[in-house]
């Protein structure tokens, strides 16, 4: 009995220390970005400050794996675009935070998943008329690794054919894009991100009308065949598989990166006005993810490396 | 509407034809950009108002072609291709002429004067051949229609009594208009013009049926001639579009409550790190929505067929609808509060969604203040219009051929967009019709 009190009197001191000492980290780096910026809040304020627990040994006093978790920088803020990709080559995007379906499933049936830049990231093909990329591959495993990043309002090949009057200038990209685990065509199923109906069916689209919030979610770059059901006006169940992620940009045309560009369409008010079109779906989606991942820890790691890249191909930017 | 007697009111008659098309094209005629104005603007940039002037043609019954009828030539197709109008049983064009070179036709003439309003020839309606009236029917739909009349015999003031009925393409009368004259035997060219318009409903018929008063207003035979029509014109604005058209800027909620479902609740409440958007549920405005119904009735216009019909009659909200589209290619899905319909028109696929859910969203900061009515949304594959009406949030897509801005460069020019949304109808299924 006094060994026992005692072990325990030893894990509550080290608790103790560990609190004092270790806490969460603030302000990190996101790995590779080279910058200073300041990430995303990872918790609220009450979850901030607590502390992470240390093993808890079982009863032969060996520790029980602790489940992985997502780092707390796992992601920028909503809004906070790479530097210079926004139209007007800021980096501001839209910054009202509000999740506008949080009861929405993650589009991709699992993880790891990365919504982050396709133009400006590593073999991004850049903007017609500016900006030319980085250069590198598609195939870079930075490109299938944490931070996500918003990418509602950047820049598009031709900006004036973008509006979109909640971004600088009023123009911008009207989605997100997400890569899948890996940079595998037509391997990455997308899923329905609530019960609902297929509302549309494209060359290279599937959308769904949600039952619940009436948003439609648009999902482009979907490779065929779909599943045999899909067609417009079918029952969708939230999580039913829809199509694959591919690099079409056409139906006859490979030309972007193996990615699903996602939108949240809806009636909306901006500035008291009644609009209807594009919502901005990075909060939702960051909050989605964190529903994914935590009923599926073993899908938060980033593939290493990310794929057979000889299984990959590089878009043929236009 | 009218009928028309004597050469003056002739005049008056097309001057009024000429007014409906004055007044139509005042309608649809772009004034200049301004900034207060952009929506008119733009509706004039989606293609929507591009009026063309409205159209006459004149059949003088000459030259016409066909198996005998008696002493004439029976009247049926021979101007469908070429004036969009047919005729119905016992219709026939016969000589009208006295004074001509020709004996056969003076002995074979059913003019009661020297010669035809025009030409030789004049359109004959024969009672006992086709009933009392004659049926003309027109593939292009009319929005006038005159005439000389007279009956092919009387006696010096005697009176007659014409009454023309005009049908919509629903075949609904719409219009009826009865005038009676007395007739001129001696007169030296037809005094009598019979004439029908109407700024409502364009006609696909009109039955003309000329009566003699003295005989218990029994049906005669009669001649017509110069058989004049004005076309209605094809793209005018439906009464939504109008409605749109009308508008100054943006439309504000005229009423609303913050509403979250139950299972939006339950998510809301298990987020972690952002909250969730503010969602409002808008009043809608029922009033205009049975004006533009009513309108629309007297218009005969409806909605293309479509599926989705449980959609429909559950949804608390009116549904815009394209008036035309490809047969079948009208499917709904929709909820209590939103809708959404694909469909395919002119080669091209569109779809229309509507809600009354306004989620609130605060834009950046460096976004430009947008103070117009329609806005739009360009994306990789389709463009936006986005619009409200009636208190509620529409929009309107057209999807790029193969999905792809660059396989249809065209995809983005608006024009498209505009000629759909002039033609769009209101509809309200049976939870719509409580007026929630």
């Amino acid at each position: 009995m006094t060994r026992v009190l005692f072990i325990i009197l030893l894990i509550v001191f080290a608790v103790l220390l560990f609190n004092k000492h270790v806490g969460l980290p603030d302000g990190l780096i996101p790995s590779g970005s080279g910058e200073t910026e300041t990430p995303a809040p990872a918790a609220p304020d009450d979850e901030e400050d607590a502390p992470s627990l240390p093993p808890a040994p079982d009863e032969e006093g060996t520790p029980v794996p602790q489940p992985p978790a997502l780092d707390p920088d796992w992601h920028f803020a909503p809004g906070d675009l790479l530097p210079g990709s926004s139209t007007t080559h800021g980096d501001d995007g839209v910054t009202d935070a509000s999740v506008v379906a949080p009861s929405m499933r993650f589009p991709f049936e699992t993880g790891p998943a990365f919504s982050n830049s396709q133009i400006f990231g590593q073999g991004g093909g850049g903007y017609a008329g500016g900006w030319a990329g980085p250069g590198g591959s598609e195939n870079d495993p930075a490109n299938f690794d944490y931070a996500w990043r918003d990418n509602f309002c950047e820049v598009r090949t031709n900006p004036a054919k973008h509006a979109n009057e909640l971004c600088d200038g009023g123009l911008g990209h009207n989605g997100q894009d997400i890569r899948p685990a890996t940079c595998e065509n037509a391997v990455h199923w997308i899923v329905a991100p609530e019960d609902g109906h297929i509302s549309w069916v494209g060359s290279i689209s599937v959308n769904v009308f949600g039952a619940e919030t009436g948003y439609i979610y648009k999902n482009l770059h979907v490779q065929k065949p779909l599943p045999d059901w899909v067609e417009v006006g079918a029952p969708v169940t939230k999580g039913q598989r829809i199509g694959r992620a591919s690099d079409l940009l056409s139906a006859s045309s490979r030309a972007t990166t193996v990615h699903l560009h996602y939108e949240i369409h809806g009636g909306a008010e901006i500035d008291g006005a009644m609009r209807s079109g594009p919502l901005p779906p990075y909060s939702s989606l960051v909050e989605a993810y964190m529903d994914l991942v935590d009923d599926n820890p073993d899908q938060i790691a980033p593939l290493s490396p990310p794929a057979d890249i000889t299984k990959c191909t590089q878009p043929q930017w236009p | 509407m009218g009928i028309f007697r004597t050469n003056k009111i002739v005049l008056g008659a097309l001057s009024a034809c000429a007014l409906v098309g004055a007044a139509l094209a005042q309608q649809t005629t772009a004034p200049p950009a301004q900034s207060t104005q952009p929506l008119k603007r733009d509706v004039l940039d989606l293609g929507a108002l591009r009026t063309a002037p409205p159209q006459t043609t004149t059949i003088d019954f000459e030259n016409v072609q066909g198996p005998q009828s008696g002493a004439g030539i029976e009247l049926s197709k021979q101007y469908e291709q070429s004036h969009g109008v047919s005729f119905g049983r016992g219709a026939s064009v016969h000589f009208c002429a006295r004074v001509f070179d020709d004996v056969a036709s003076v002995s074979q003439s059913l003019c009661p004067y020297p010669r035809a309003a025009s030409g030789r020839r004049a359109g004959v309606h024969g009672v006992r051949a086709g009933g009392p009236a004659m049926v003309m029917d027109f593939s292009r739909l009319v929005s006038s229609v005159s005439m000389r009349i007279n009956p092919t015999g009387g006696t010096l003031d005697e009176a007659f009594l014409v009454q023309l009925e005009g049908f919509d393409a629903n075949g609904v009368r719409v219009v009826t208009d009865r005038v009676q004259f007395n007739w001129s035997q001696d007169a030296f060219s037809w005094p009598t013009v019979a004439g029908l318009e109407t700024n409502a409903a364009p006609l696909s018929r009109v039955n003309v049926t000329l009566r003699r008063v003295a005989q218990n207003n029994q049906p005669v035979r009669f001649l017509i001639d110069d058989l004049t029509l004005q076309y209605a014109p094809e793209n005018t604005l439906s009464p939504v579009a109008e409605a749109i058209a009308e508008q100054r800027g943006p439309q504000r909620p005229i009423g609303a409550v913050i509403v979250q479902s139950t299972q939006v609740s339950d998510a809301q409440s298990q987020l972690r790190l952002y909250s969730a958007a503010t969602r409002k549920r808008v009043s809608v405005d029922w009033d205009a929505v049975d004006a533009a119904l009513a309108r629309q009735k007297d218009l005969g216009l409806a909605a293309a067929s479509y599926r989705g019909q449980k959609f429909v009659n559950a949804a608390e909200l009116p549904l815009l609808l394209p008036s035309k589209a490809d047969a079948g290619s009208i499917v709904i899905v929709g909820n209590r509060d939103s809708y959404n319909a694909t469909f395919k028109t002119g080669g091209l696929a569109y779809s229309l969604y509507g809600s009354r859910l306004l989620t609130v969203i605060d834009k950046n900061s460096g976004a430009p203040a947008n103070n117009e009515a329609i806005t739009f949304a360009g994306t990789e594959e389709a463009l936006t219009a986005s619009f409200s009406v009636y208190g509620v949030s529409y929009s309107l897509t057209r999807h790029c051929k193969d999905e792809s801005v660059t396989a249809d460069p065209a995809c983005h020019d608006r024009d498209a967009l505009g000629n759909v949304a002039a033609q769009m109808v209101v509809i309200v299924g049976e939870a719509g019709e409580r007026r929630p």
